[in-house]
């Protein structure tokens, strides 16, 4: 499960799942999506526990580049 | 619908019975509109007849082997089970039937005129019926004839099948090669798999499902390749020669492999040919798609175009969509682009592709600045039953 983030706008503007029921969960993260949702906004959903598509409301960390990983200074 | 009333038969004519042109016919008649369509094959179109949706249940039947193996996790014992292909194939065109009875019915409905018989235009407001030997005067056309499997051009390509045929195989073969691995290749690969087949994709490129993300495009080959297909990348195709038990396939390298079918997926190709686009003055594009704008209009005023043939996005709701904007543009004196962006997709392979927006790699070429999460999770349903 992926989400690509504008860094800038804070625009979730790319949503990518591979594994069960990935179909359902991406026509619904497309209502959001669209209507211009930010991570925020994701992170402000609260989760249903226990399903697959509650990973994503739940990502917290970024995922840094493995050539950038070692010279963050933050 | 204006002054013209009596010189045409027809306000609007449309060329092809598939998702784009009976959504275009019937919301124009219910506009007022004297609509007539011709279908050359079945309505309903690619993807009621030979695409979605025979895909999706061929999809379904091969989940059940998985199934059955892990259902033992969850502590059931299921008794050595068997599959029968003529049956599903069976059961499958008895519901293409059904639904193919539903929208021949809507469109009688809807006042729609049904030609059953292939349509090609002999000017700009004239259709020639092939099959029944007639003429019609339309005051505007649709075309939404859609697109068909492109063959690549190699030795022996006589012998191989396209997606049109892996729906109505006779038999279930052993093995298959699958040339191609864009969406249409790789589902048909879980399909022929999950049934038992033994099955190879064969690709030229570096990796498969070219256009999606790349995390997403590597974590699905790793996860094929699990499930038992055996996927060659940077291999392409020359040559298909009949051998005993099947065909000899020659790959560029050199080198050779055996399989009972071999089947191409290997893109699709618009449906303009010999339709008379030329003799009404459309233009068509690099791959021979109709050229249309915004509108779906195309180089010729009263022309438009919706769909497959425009190459625009290839997908069932894009084209119905279309239709919608192009009936709100024409009929209603509302002039309504269609919106391509942020158009959800799915690519039914076990496991599922679910798909929006940019991938990392076009953000980071869009986007000043690119944040990216990512989670990996065993499925709990994979907890008990042992799959990885």
């Amino acid at each position: 499960m992926k989400l690509v983030v504008d860094g800038d706008s804070d625009k979730v503007v790319g949503c990518h799942i591979l594994g069960p029921d990935a179909a359902e969960m991406v026509q619904i993260a497309a209502i959001a999506i669209r209507m211009g949702a930010t991570k925020a906004d994701f992170d402000a959903t609260m989760a249903l526990h226990p399903c697959a598509a509650e990973e994503l409301v739940t990502m917290r960390e970024k995922w840094t580049p493995p050539e950038q990983a070692g010279q963050s200074t933050s | 619908m204006g002054p013209d009333m009596t010189s045409y038969d027809y306000d609007l004519f449309v060329i092809g019975a598939g998702s784009g042109g009976v959504r275009g016919a019937r919301v124009a008649a219910s506009m007022g509109a004297r609509v007539g369509i011709a279908e050359e094959f079945r309505v309903g179109g690619t993807c009621v007849i030979r695409g979605c949706v025979p895909k999706k249940l061929l999809v379904y039947a091969s989940k059940f082997s998985g199934l059955i193996e892990d259902a033992q996790g969850y502590g059931w014992t299921i008794p050595e089970a068997s599959f029968s292909w003529p049956t599903l194939i069976a059961n499958k065109d008895r519901e293409i039937d059904r639904l193919n009875g539903f929208y021949l019915r809507n469109l009688k409905a809807s006042g729609v005129e049904l030609f059953e018989s292939r349509a090609v235009l002999e000017d700009p407001h004239t259709v020639r019926l092939e099959g029944l030997d007639k003429t019609i005067r339309a005051k505007n056309i649709l075309i939404a004839t859609g697109a068909t499997p492109y063959i690549p051009e190699i030795e022996g390509a006589e012998h191989v099948i396209t997606s049109n045929e892996a729906l109505h195989l006779a038999q279930l073969p052993a093995s298959i090669a699958i040339v191609g691995a864009g969406y249409i290749a790789l589902e048909f690969a879980t399909i022929f798999a999950g049934l038992g087949v033994d099955v190879t994709i064969i690709y030229r490129g570096p990796q498969i499902l070219r256009g999606f993300d790349q995390d997403i495009r590597d974590a699905l080959a790793s996860e094929l390749g699990k499930r038992g297909i055996n996927i060659r990348v940077n291999a392409e195709i020359v040559s298909v020669a009949p051998q005993e038990g099947g065909y000899a396939i020659g790959l560029k390298d050199g080198s050779a492999l055996h399989t009972q079918k071999v089947m191409v997926a290997t893109g699709r190709s618009p449906n303009t040919t010999g339709l008379g686009l030329g003799a009404a003055g459309i233009d068509l594009g690099w791959n021979g798609h109709v050229v249309v704008d915004d509108f779906s209009r195309t180089s010729v005023e009263h022309i438009f175009a919706v769909g497959d043939v425009t190459d625009r996005v290839n997908l069932t709701p894009v084209a119905i969509a279309e239709a919608m904007t192009f009936c709100e543009t024409l009929f209603n004196d509302n002039p309504t682009p269609v919106d391509h962006q942020f158009i959800a997709t799915a690519v039914f392979t076990e496991p599922e592709v679910g798909t929006i927006g940019m991938s990392e790699e076009e953000a980071r070429e869009m986007c000043a600045s690119v944040d990216i999460y990512k989670s990996r999770f065993r499925p709990m349903f994979h907890t008990l039953s042992g799959r990885d």
